[in-house]
């Protein structure tokens, strides 16, 4: 991964909670809960995803690759469900970065951390990716 | 379904799966992520995974969903997972909790997805307003 990554910032940009994209992720979890189902509220893990224009691929953009990283966790504190429709704005940094030796060589744990927040200013979700690069 | 939020009380689990090769693309076209190790077969297979594997976010989806079923889906404050193994096409995922706090108006929770009776693929944690 990058040296400089720690504290890196992402541009902020826009998500809207769209509804045809919100009822595709609701199919591709299986999610069959009624609240979601009516079309107006999303779940706060939808708002994962390169998918979103803006989003830069998280990989790339801590200088690692498909190769080398993969996902060990991931974290969402929820003030509000987002709501289909709704316009926020995110915000990224690398918020942490540890290396951990191991007899095969050094292992990068970065996190990534996005704030979402409402047209008020208000912090609708937080969403942490830590993501491990291996030797 | 709403459980009482008492300490040691067992969530009401679900289960999810078999997960599918479709499945996990649906998933990849939902989030944008297309990383080769969900959808390529080969490139899976030469960094090691015995096929392709579901996106960890998938994951963290079916853990937001169980706490959703217990206390509301509005209600949830707070999701994480650790994914520990990699989930494969085939698998079917046992979602389930125990509630491990209760303070201040809100559950907290361990969570964990099991594959088969003890394979455990991923914990975490999560709260929820009681």
């Amino acid at each position: 991964m990058r040296d400089d990554l720690l504290g890196s910032e992402i541009e902020p940009f826009e998500v809207t909670i769209e509804a045809p994209l919100n009822q595709y992720f609701l199919t591709a979890t299986d999610e069959d809960q009624a609240y979601y189902l009516e079309g107006k509220a999303a779940p706060p893990t939808c708002l994962f995803g390169p998918a979103r224009p803006g989003y830069p691929d998280p990989l790339t953009f801590m200088g690692t690759s498909f190769d080398k990283a993969v996902m060990g966790s991931a974290a969402y504190e929820i003030e509000r469900p987002p709501l289909v429709g709704e316009t926020l704005v995110c915000r990224g940094r690398v918020a942490d970065v540890k290396v951990k030796e191991t007899p095969k060589g050094n292992m990068t744990f970065a996190t990534l951390e996005a704030t979402f927040t409402d047209a008020s200013g208000a912090l609708v979700v937080t969403e942490r990716l830590t993501f491990i690069e291996r030797p | 379904m709403t459980i009482a939020a008492e300490l040691g009380a067992a969530l009401e689990p679900i289960t999810r799966g078999p997960i599918s090769r479709s499945q996990i693309a649906r998933f990849a076209a939902a989030t944008g992520d297309f990383n080769p190790i969900h959808t390529d077969e080969a490139f899976a297979q030469k960094i090691g995974f015995p096929s392709i594997i579901a996106h960890g976010p998938l994951t963290l989806a079916f853990l937001t969903q169980v706490l959703g079923r217990n206390f509301g889906p509005d209600k949830v404050r707070a999701v994480s997972a650790q994914f520990r193994a990699p989930i494969l096409p085939g698998d079917t995922l046992r979602v389930e909790g125990t509630v491990t706090g209760v303070a201040d108006g809100r559950a907290t929770c361990e969570l964990r997805v099991l594959r088969g009776e003890d394979d455990v693929v991923a914990t975490g944690t999560g709260s929820a307003e009681i």
